[in-house]
């Protein structure tokens, strides 16, 4: 049968016409090949390489690797303290966001005023200056510890000690809450209403309805913003460099800072990416996992094939 | 229950707009900061434009340079008006001025790389190492005529010449200073002048005291950055005599050196004689915009002397400078007089000549000198410097400082000594001793292995 219906499919001859198609997505591509794929490809090839920005690159095998996991004792720990940021930042992210997203979601007067109004910090939020505002913020004499002392509470050290250093960037990013939030939004609208209202005759109160209704519909949301926003907490590097350069002790040396450090500080471009290269792996490790986790936790109305 | 949502919502967004406006009131403050030098760069401009109409010679062809450098507002806008009296002068020439407040050493790396960087540059002396091993940027200045002998020898043979080519000239005389606020020192009752000579010990010992009568106020200000370069540094070439890092790339100091300076170091930390790393560390690189110095809660600091004027002008308080701490015995003063920064025309610079010749201006005419005054510390040329002394427009601290550094003087420093890398592991070690001076052992140890990594790949 399959032998048959191939041999009726007369060979086609291509014309240019037919390509015609790749002009119009030309500027993606273009976009593509040059920005995206072939930093990608030449970053594997100087991960093999001695390279200085300034020099050309040498082959030097897997040493970069090598020293890595050998005598560099900064890529560990930075490797650990962005776990410990994203272990911190994600979860307080996704919980803000949905109890945030919940309050949205009552259908008040002026509503979609709150939503905007939300939904700002997220466009403001990665940007030098507000890191720099608050690192003036949380400075030993910012406006924090002036609210604190007015209330007879104490000066803290924020960015001087290593907790809070790592509490003041990990706020800072649970602060740009918006874009997780509004596809929350997004979720709960989906929720149909005849659950709540068969739950409601059943005698269910608000707890049980979002535990046993809202959370298991929007199990999906619940599992692309993980994916999302664990994807970019592990590769963070404004908050940190602006905010604490890494400091103080390096508990807030995140990966993406040390992978600056070594590229443009020390000018070993090589090496920086040969680690980029290992934070590619863990990013995808932890990726996957969490993709064959989700068959276990993760509700799609439609079965979730593609 | 909605009633109460309602609320919430309200009060969160109170909150958001409070902080919004917060965030607007900033970023619309450093907008106008920006903006004004950008006008009061663009009027002078066109009219530099206009009368090169009227002035231009039919037979010269117009020339564009890009000229960039760092520094504070003042440098900025004097060497804009230089720009403008040699545009006056060359009316087919247009010099675009690159200034930015920070010195950036990974952008000037990355433009070098990519072949973009501007055609005269002003760069660190520290960053020569590793621009002249990585290839060849820059023209070779002794084929245009400059009056090289003007200059002062040292400065042009250990900080300008690399590889037996002259690549840079000095943009001026900078030197190791110990600035102290006059106004506090003496409500303390410190005698601090030009005739004080400090030991080490009698820095954490007059540190100690400060701090004991005033508990918010330290004797000295420094970043984990600074005590490197003016303590830890110095306290380790007074001892050894010889450079940190050969020019072979050998460490000229063994591991109870390092032990000591550290220990050293800690101890300032410990005594209270210096400002709190968690404090300090906050302003790296900027330890002048401290709120803590800028009160005057922090009485001295260890800088150089072109960073002078841009510290303490505004300042309400009088300044004067100090001799350096010395050991008590010392094989070297390890006081350092070097360029403020270098200048040099990149190989990729279409018209070498011309920039020379703008540079040549910059640095040797004697009107341009005065207006440039100290912004780069004392002038590097001898007639200028002359000019500028006569017409009185350098400050006294930085005339005393670079007197007493030059007529102490001792080794120069090396490209190797002040590589960026062995610096940040020495700041590392500098930061663990600083919150725990039980560490002091362990932190030599792990910037021992780090450091000779460092030189293997050097090597």
């Amino acid at each position: 049968m399959k032998e048959t219906k191939s041999a009726a499919v007369p060979k086609k001859k291509w014309k240019l016409r037919d390509f015609r198609g790749f002009f119009f997505i030309l500027p993606w591509m273009i976009g593509f090949f040059t920005l995206q794929l072939y930093p990608f490809l030449a970053s594997l090839y100087y991960s093999f390489t001695s390279f200085s920005i300034l020099g050309t690159p040498k082959f030097v095998g897997l040493s970069n690797y090598i020293r890595l996991f050998t005598i560099d004792p900064d890529f560990k720990k930075s490797l650990m303290v962005t776990f410990e940021y994203a272990l911190i930042e994600v979860p307080c992210k996704l919980l803000f966001a949905l109890i945030i997203a919940l309050i949205l979601n009552i259908k008040i007067k002026g509503i979609n005023a709150f939503r905007t109004l939300y939904y700002i910090p997220s466009i403001l939020g990665g940007s030098v200056a507000v890191s720099a505002l608050w690192r003036l913020m949380f400075m030993n004499d910012g406006i924090l510890n002036k609210l604190l002392n007015l209330a007879g509470i104490p000066s803290v050290s924020w960015l001087g000690s290593a907790g809070t250093a790592m509490f003041v960037i990990c706020l800072l990013q649970v602060w740009q809450f918006g874009s997780s939030m509004v596809l929350f939004l997004a979720a709960l609208k989906q929720i149909p209403q005849d659950l709540y209202e068969s739950a409601s005759i059943d005698g269910a109160g608000p707890f049980t309805k979002f535990f046993y209704i809202t959370l298991p519909m929007i199990t999906s949301i619940v599992f692309f913003n993980l994916i999302m926003q664990t994807i970019n907490s592990l590769q963070n590097f404004t908050s940190a460099f602006v905010i604490t350069n890494g400091g103080p002790l390096k508990s807030t040396y995140l990966i993406g800072m040390k992978l600056y450090t070594e590229g443009f500080n020390n000018f070993k471009m090589g090496y920086a990416c040969a680690i980029s290269w290992v934070l590619f792996g863990v990013i995808l490790v932890l990726t996957l996992l969490v993709f064959k986790s989700s068959d276990a936790w993760v509700y799609y109305e439609d079965g979730g094939d593609f | 229950m909605k009633k109460m949502y309602r609320a919430a919502s309200l009060i969160l967004a109170g909150v958001m707009t409070a902080s919004l406006a917060a965030c607007g009131g900033s970023s619309g403050q450093t907008a106008a900061t920006t903006a004004a030098p950008d006008a009061a760069e663009a009027a002078p401009e066109t009219e530099a434009a206009s009368e090169a109409e009227t002035e231009a010679p039919a037979d010269e062809e117009p020339v564009t340079l890009r000229f960039s450098w760092w520094g504070n507002d003042a440098r900025h806008e004097k060497t804009i008006k230089v720009i403008e009296m040699y545009q006056e002068l060359h009316p087919n020439v247009t010099i675009e001025a690159e200034y930015r407040g920070q010195s950036e050493r990974e952008k000037i790396a990355t433009e070098l790389g990519s072949g973009t960087a501007a055609d005269i540059l002003q760069l660190n002396p520290p960053w020569m190492g590793d621009f002249v091993n990585n290839g060849d940027f820059f023209v070779d200045l002794s084929q245009y005529n400059f009056d090289v002998e003007g200059f002062d020898e040292k400065l042009i043979n250990d900080y300008c010449i690399y590889n037996d080519t002259l690549i840079t000239l000095p943009s001026g005389l900078n030197a190791r200073c110990f600035l102290v606020n006059k106004t506090k020192a003496d409500e303390l009752g410190i005698a601090a002048d030009m005739d004080t000579a400090w030991t080490w010990e009698d820095v954490i010992e007059i540190g100690k005291t400060v701090n004991e009568t005033n508990p918010d106020m330290y004797f000295l200000n420094a970043d984990k950055h600074e005590m490197v370069e003016f303590v830890m540094r110095p306290f380790i070439i007074q001892k050894t005599g010889q450079f940190l890092i050969s020019d072979d790339y050998e460490m000229g100091f063994t591991r109870d050196d390092l032990v000591e300076a550290l220990d050293y170091i800690s101890r300032l930390y410990s005594s209270g004689a210096a400002a709190p790393a968690a404090e300090a560390n906050v302003f790296l690189n900027s330890s002048w915009t401290n709120p803590d110095w800028i009160n005057g809660d922090l009485v001295t600091t260890l800088s150089w002397t072109s960073l002078l004027e841009g510290a303490t002008g505004d300042s309400e308080f009088e300044f004067v400078t100090t001799q350096l701490p010395m050991r008590e015995t010392v094989l070297d003063t390890s006081t350092v007089v070097k360029p403020s920064q270098l200048y040099a025309i990149t190989k990729t610079c279409e018209n070498p000549d011309v920039a020379a010749d703008f540079l040549n201006f910059l640095l040797t005419d004697v009107e341009a000198g005065k207006v440039l005054g100290d912004c780069r510390s004392v002038p590097p040329y001898k007639a200028v410097q002359d000019a500028c002394m006569e017409a009185g427009v350098l400050s006294e601290n930085v005339i005393t400082a670079t007197q007493y550094a030059q007529s102490t003087a001792g080794l120069y420093e090396n490209t190797a000594s002040v590589n960026e890398e062995i610096a940040s592991i020495l700041e590392d070690a500098v930061e663990v001793v600083s919150y725990d001076p039980s560490q002091v052992e362990a932190a030599a140890d792990q910037a021992l292995v780090l450091i000779e990594d460092v030189l293997s790949s050097l090597q």
